[in-house]
């Protein structure tokens, strides 16, 4: 118990700070990873929550595939560090992060001053670690029973912009597929198709 | 620990996010980055209040949270792609070029 009493503040530290470095970094490779790593930090406290199975949608799907693609688009449309110009100057930079650490530290400690104390559920969590699945099967029941047209239209409206996509970003391009001109093969004539040439008179044997 | 550690650190998220959209103004990718960061706010609230009232619900709407979010982020990036198509670059200060 001790180690969890530590361990939760420590990722909610880095949790605070990677919120602060994805928006402050310099570069926009720098600033989706450092959302990846407030990903990580939430998975793991949803994995100390109990909700296994969303953490790992967290980690798997979103992730593995959702922060993927974006890390991937941001290398592709290869934007490069922002202007000097920008609006982060340095001052900017200590003012946000003195603001975003101060902030919930002092509120935290407000709360705590005013003796707000409500049921601390998470500190008995997966009661002392053991592995408790039957939330799961309840989750599940609740998904593919009393959800499943919700479920089923959220699986539509993924595939919807799987199309949408595609659609705009093949817009204006030309097509590469080849199709046949009927009225061209229609008009076509002997001449077109087959050209005799005299080699003698072109200087061959 | 308790929850209060946790919706703080969602609330902080919000800020964090709301924040970044205002100073980095200039660049879409970020104030998508944001819009995500504010959608983990609420997911970590759905999951922190599920637990607290031991009511599962909560659990089947962040999953709707995260295909939403998943809709929006591919989408976004795909108008990126088309902007930086048309302009070289993702600068909100070029949108005010296009006149429909």
């Amino acid at each position: 118990m001790m180690i969890l009493v530590w361990f939760v503040p420590l990722i909610v530290l880095m949790l605070v700070f990677f919120a602060n470095m994805m928006i402050l970094a310099s570069h926009p490779v720098r600033s989706v990873l450092a959302l990846m790593g407030c990903f990580l930090g939430t998975s793991i406290l949803w994995l100390m929550m109990g909700a296994d199975f969303l953490a790992f949608v967290l980690i798997f799907v979103y992730v593995g595939a959702v922060m993927t693609m974006f890390l991937f688009m941001v290398m592709m449309l290869n934007v490069s560090r922002y202007d000097d110009n920008s609006l982060i100057s340095r001052a900017h930079r200590c003012v946000v992060l003195l603001i975003t650490f101060v902030m919930p530290i002092g509120g935290y400690l407000c709360l705590r001053f005013y003796d707000v104390q409500p049921v601390s559920p998470i500190a008995v969590l997966r009661s002392e670690w053991g592995l408790n699945t039957a939330h799961l099967v309840e989750f599940s029941k609740l998904l593919y029973q009393t959800y499943w047209i919700p479920l089923q239209l959220l699986a539509v409206i993924l595939m919807i912009p799987m199309v949408v996509v595609t659609g705009i970003v093949r817009r204006g391009q030309p097509i590469d597929a080849r199709f046949q001109d009927r009225s061209k093969q229609v008009e076509t004539s002997a001449e077109d198709r087959l050209t005799l040439v005299n080699v003698k008179k072109m200087g061959g044997r | 620990m308790d929850w209060i550690l946790i919706v703080a650190v969602s609330s902080l998220f919000v800020v964090t996010a709301c924040v970044g959209m205002v100073i980095n103004q200039r660049n879409l990718i970020v104030m998508l980055l944001c819009a995500e960061l504010i959608f983990l706010a609420a997911n970590l609230n759905f999951v922190t209040f599920s637990r607290l009232y031991q009511d599962l619900h909560g659990h089947v709407m962040v999953i709707f949270v995260l295909g939403a979010a998943a809709v929006e982020s591919a989408i976004a990036l795909a108008l990126f792609v088309l902007m930086y198509r048309q302009f070289h670059s993702v600068d909100t200060k070029l949108l005010s070029s296009i006149r429909g």
